[in-house]
């Protein structure tokens, strides 16, 4: 009979290093590969390992991988047999990660707002995921083998070492500590080159110190290398280095809006799989004059003492996306009246507070900011060629961006019609009153719209070229009050539109580039006319 | 664009992976017929067991209509009468089960006849009723054991539901409907079948698993089933049929599904597709021609009852006489069938030469040249090799419509 185990490295039970890693991961990306080492006492070139992946605790799929390398050690009669198997479940899972952009929201209601757009959001943007592997082989009597007779029950856990705990478990592989199973992975992007990750093997996954041993000790002890640790800042260093960020956004940091835009910042809260907490707690806005005097001060407490997202217990993983509208629009609508006319710009920041056992359940805070301050200054444009487009970006959150320099909208239409001999002699009223022989019976309509950015200096450029390939590009018009709905829910007035082809001109002096952006966007829903007859 | 919204809806891919035993239920109505006695749970650990002891007017022993009910999972019904305790040599055997669904008469009948032990097996429903009659003539001690085992069922029983896929546009539906050529039915097939592509969105590929990716395996959607499907239109069913996943391409990272949908008018031929005639299922409760060859079965439907019979539902098997054929020779360089050779049992003819003449007794007619096998013999008219087994028609396109629809 034949036995099979999955060697452990260490006392800790890491059977791979590949489990050294973050939970929180991008799932728009090449590799991701997850290692399972297989070892037992036969060679079967059957053998394989079934492994059932799980969204959300939802078992939606399996996967059979074959071993990527079988190593033959020990000596006759008693070979050791270690098989290799590579798992790479972020494409399958991709398809279980849904986002949208929140469609309305509660005047002067934060409270309930949040509930829709964040804590309640059916389009979240981020899945947990886990697996659960087992071995199989069919052996040489043709017989399936399955490990335990059933499916897959072993877990793949992570494991990564507590740098703030009573007892320091060192930086080595060796005193990580198994942190559960879960991954939570979020619906951005990752490129290898751009995003400065350059390895020169593809399927090596990222987030891991490579290496045995005590190599861990690479440039990164917390794992930085993972390319979501930049947005799970949860323990900021003050100036924020360049390279990190808590939202989900490369747009610039300085951002110039409209006293009646809406803008959102996206970002991560809650508990990561492998149990660090993400605090958000408070938003801070800070409004300021032209001479850079701070005239007012708003703060929005966003989660409360002993709320799961607030105080996660030990298992829970609630890492997710949440939506915070910070434009002009928004802080009138949710927060508070503000005297946009005194404004020349304001920031908004996410602050952490301290739980407390009020009965209210409100926090003492803000105490410190948890990310980078985002700079809004207020600039209306008095032509009427606002347009403003909202896109998915790369990072799994909304950006946002007004062309104001022309619009040119262009409205095709087709009709087909047919003859209509009318003909009735049973009517005596003038025949040219309905005499009409070439009637209309179908209308198609294709709606384009021209529009054109000012000049934008390269760095805005290399953002908004995300837009370019948006899979999910809107012309986002002024919050309205639906006839249809309640007084005081705002919807979204959001216009599906495709990037049907952009032209650039570049402006170049001296050292300097700008470019102007001419982007032509194709409606994307369906026009509906009057049918008549 | 267009105003229309075509919509394809499919059916949710089961997802009940997990198997357990299901759960049935046997018992006989009450009240049971006089003089039989029974006991046990119906399960195969503890079978419906009983027993009579009531002589019936012709001296033996009757099951009169006993009815096993069912509830519960589908499940396999076996089933053993025994009448082994009678004594050899009874002249007359006679053995009848009716099979009946919700308490209609006639639906689905199974006979054996003279089977000392009757064994066998039928799959049976929630709510099926099945009858047993049972008449043994010279013998008291009829025994009948049965009891069900229930078929693996899901342990999460999940109701039928649709979910819509993406479409890279509207359905092309043309109607051209027309009357078919009836002489061949296969090229009836379908009403119509439509080929599609399917963009590969997360819906979609959540609904195929990725069935490009060579590392997963289908779980829930399996290629080569059926996927029952409807177009809808304006929330209106217009096409009902079902969906079939021909290939999958991957161009770059575009994923596209190449799927065909039938229609269900003609869904019977392509159900049947490269099946034949031995492909049905011969042990259905209904259309059952599976039956002990002996010599009670191979006469029983030549009792004039049946004969006079106008049922819409003869038997199921008859054993006709088939003449074999004749011998042939070769007389003065023709081939001729021999009809004068030796010896006389040689020449294979249904009637012997002596066909006219009455006779005192058996020995007169044997002595005048008479010859048992012949049908004008007054005692065995019929070889046991000439009656031939056939199947009845009717009952055959019954169970092809039983089977495959």
């Amino acid at each position: 009979m034949s036995t099979f185990y999955y060697p452990a490295q260490y006392a800790n039970g890491l059977n791979s290093n590949s489990q050294i890693r973050r939970s929180a991961d991008m799932i728009y990306q090449r590799g991701g590969t997850y290692e399972v080492i297989l070892r037992g006492d036969t060679y079967y070139q059957s053998m394989s390992l079934n492994v059932d992946l799980f969204a959300d605790d939802n078992y939606v799929g399996r996967m059979s991988v074959v071993p990527y390398d079988v190593l033959q050690s020990g000596s006759t009669p008693d070979f050791i047999y270690t098989y290799k198997f590579n798992v790479r479940p972020y494409q399958y899972l991709s398809n279980y990660v849904q986002t949208e952009h929140y469609q309305y929201y509660h005047k002067n209601d934060w409270f309930t707002t949040n509930n829709i757009i964040n804590i309640n959001n059916p389009y979240p943007n981020n899945v947990k995921f886990h697996m659960e592997y087992g071995w199989t082989y069919i052996d040489n009597n043709n017989v399936s083998q399955t490990e335990s007779g059933g499916g897959p029950s072993n877990n793949y856990n992570h494991f990564t070492d507590i740098p703030y705990g009573a007892a320091l478990t060192g930086f080595t592989a060796s005193g990580f500590t198994n942190t559960g199973k879960y991954f939570d992975y979020v619906g951005g992007s990752f490129q290898m080159d751009t995003d400065h990750y350059l390895l020169p093997n593809f399927d090596q996954e990222v987030g891991t110190a490579m290496g045995t041993g005590s190599t861990v000790n690479t440039i990164s002890s917390n794992r930085t290398l993972s390319p979501m640790t930049q947005f799970l800042m949860s323990n900021p260093t003050l100036p924020e280095p360049a390279q990190t960020s808590r939202f989900l956004t490369d747009a610039p940091r300085i951002q110039y809006v409209q006293s009646d835009d809406n803008y959102v910042l996206y970002y991560l809260a809650g508990q990561t799989g492998d149990r660090q907490v993400i605090p958000a707690d408070y938003l801070v806005l800070q409004f300021y004059n032209s001479s850079n005097v701070r005239i007012d001060y708003v703060q929005q407490q966003l989660t409360f003492s002993g709320t799961t997202y607030e105080s996660p217990t030990g298992f829970t993983d609630n890492l997710r996306v949440f939506n915070l509208p910070v434009g002009p629009a928004d802080i009138s609508n949710l927060y508070s009246d503000v005297d946009w006319s005194t404004v020349d710009y304001y920031t908004a920041q996410i602050f952490y507070g301290l739980p407390t056992d009020d009965p209210d359940r409100v926090a003492t805070g803000p105490v410190g900011p948890l990310s980078e301050a985002f700079s809004f200054y207020v600039v209306d444009n008095c032509l009427p060629e606002n347009t403003r487009v909202a896109f998915l970006n790369a990072r799994g959150g909304f950006d946002y961006f007004t062309f104001t320099a022309y619009r040119q909208d262009t409205t095709k239409i087709k009709t087909t019609t047919y003859d209509s001999r009318y003909y009735s002699p049973d009517l005596s009223s003038p025949d040219r009153n309905f005499g009409r022989s070439v009637k209309t019976f179908d209308t198609n309509v294709d709606y384009d719209i021209v529009i054109e950015s000012d000049y934008i200096t390269v760095q805005q450029s290399k953002w908004l070229e995300q837009m370019f390939y948006s899979p999910q590009v809107y012309i986002m018009g002024k919050d309205y009050i639906s006839p249809l709905d309640r007084q005081d829910k705002y919807y979204k007035d959001m216009l599906p539109v495709t990037v049907t082809s952009t032209e650039v001109e570049t402006f170049t002096k001296k050292h300097k580039k700008l470019n102007k952006y001419r982007i032509t966007l194709r409606t994307a829903n369906n026009f509906f006319v009057n049918k008549g007859f | 664009m267009s105003n229309q919204q075509t919509v394809l809806r499919v059916q949710t891919n089961n997802k009940t992976q997990v198997m357990v035993t299901g759960n049935t239920l046997v018992y006989a109505a009450v009240p049971v017929p006089t003089g039989v006695t029974y006991g046990g749970s119906g399960t195969q650990a503890s079978p419906l067991t009983g027993s009579t002891s009531t002589a019936s007017a012709g001296g033996g022993s009757i099951l009169d209509n006993i009815e096993f009910r069912f509830s519960g999972d589908t499940a396999t019904f076996y089933y053993t009468i025994d009448s082994t305790t009678a004594p050899t040599g009874v002249p007359y055997q006679n053995f009848f089960s009716s099979v009946a669904f919700d308490n209609k008469n006639a639906v689905g009948t199974y006979q054996d006849i003279g089977i000392r032990k009757l064994e066998g097996s039928f799959t049976v429903t929630n709510g099926e009723i099945i009858r047993l009659y049972a008449e043994y003539v010279g013998c008291t001690g009829v025994t009948f054991s049965v009891y069900v085992v229930p078929e693996s069922v899901p342990l999460v029983k999940q109701p039928t539901t649709y979910q819509n896929l993406d479409l890279s546009g509207d359905i092309p539906i043309k109607i051209s409907k027309s009357f078919a050529e009836i002489e061949d039915i296969s090229k009836r097939n379908s009403d119509y079948s439509l080929g599609l592509i399917l963009p590969g969105s997360k819906k979609n590929n959540k609904f195929f698993e990725d069935y490009f990716n060579v590392d997963t395996q289908s779980l829930f959607f399996n290629a080569t089933l059926r996927v029952p499907c409807d177009v809808l239109i304006d929330d209106q069913r217009y096409f009902n049929g079902y969906m079939k996943l021909n290939k999958v391409s991957v161009m770059n990272s575009m994923v596209e599904y190449d799927v065909t949908l039938y229609s269900n008018v003609g869904d019977l031929f392509g159900k049947i597709g490269n099946n034949l005639l031995k492909d049905l299922d011969y042990n259905s409760i209904d259309y059952r021609f599976n039956h002990y060859f002996s010599i009670y079965n191979t006469v029983a439907d030549w009792n004039y009852s049946i004969l006079q019979s106008n049922s819409i539902a003869p038997p199921l098997y008859f054993y006709p006489i088939v003449h074999n054929g004749y011998d042939y020779i070769q007389v003065s360089g023709e081939t001729q069938v021999n009809i004068t050779g030796t010896p006389i049992t040689n020449v294979t003819r249904l009637y012997d030469s002596t066909v006219v003449g009455s006779y005192a007794n058996t020995g007169a007619f044997t002595a005048a040249g008479g010859v048992e096998g012949r049908i004008n013999s007054p005692t065995k008219p019929l070889l046991d090799n000439q009656l031939k087994p056939a199947l009845n028609i009717w009952g055959l396109i019954q169970l092809m419509f039983a089977g495959f629809n």
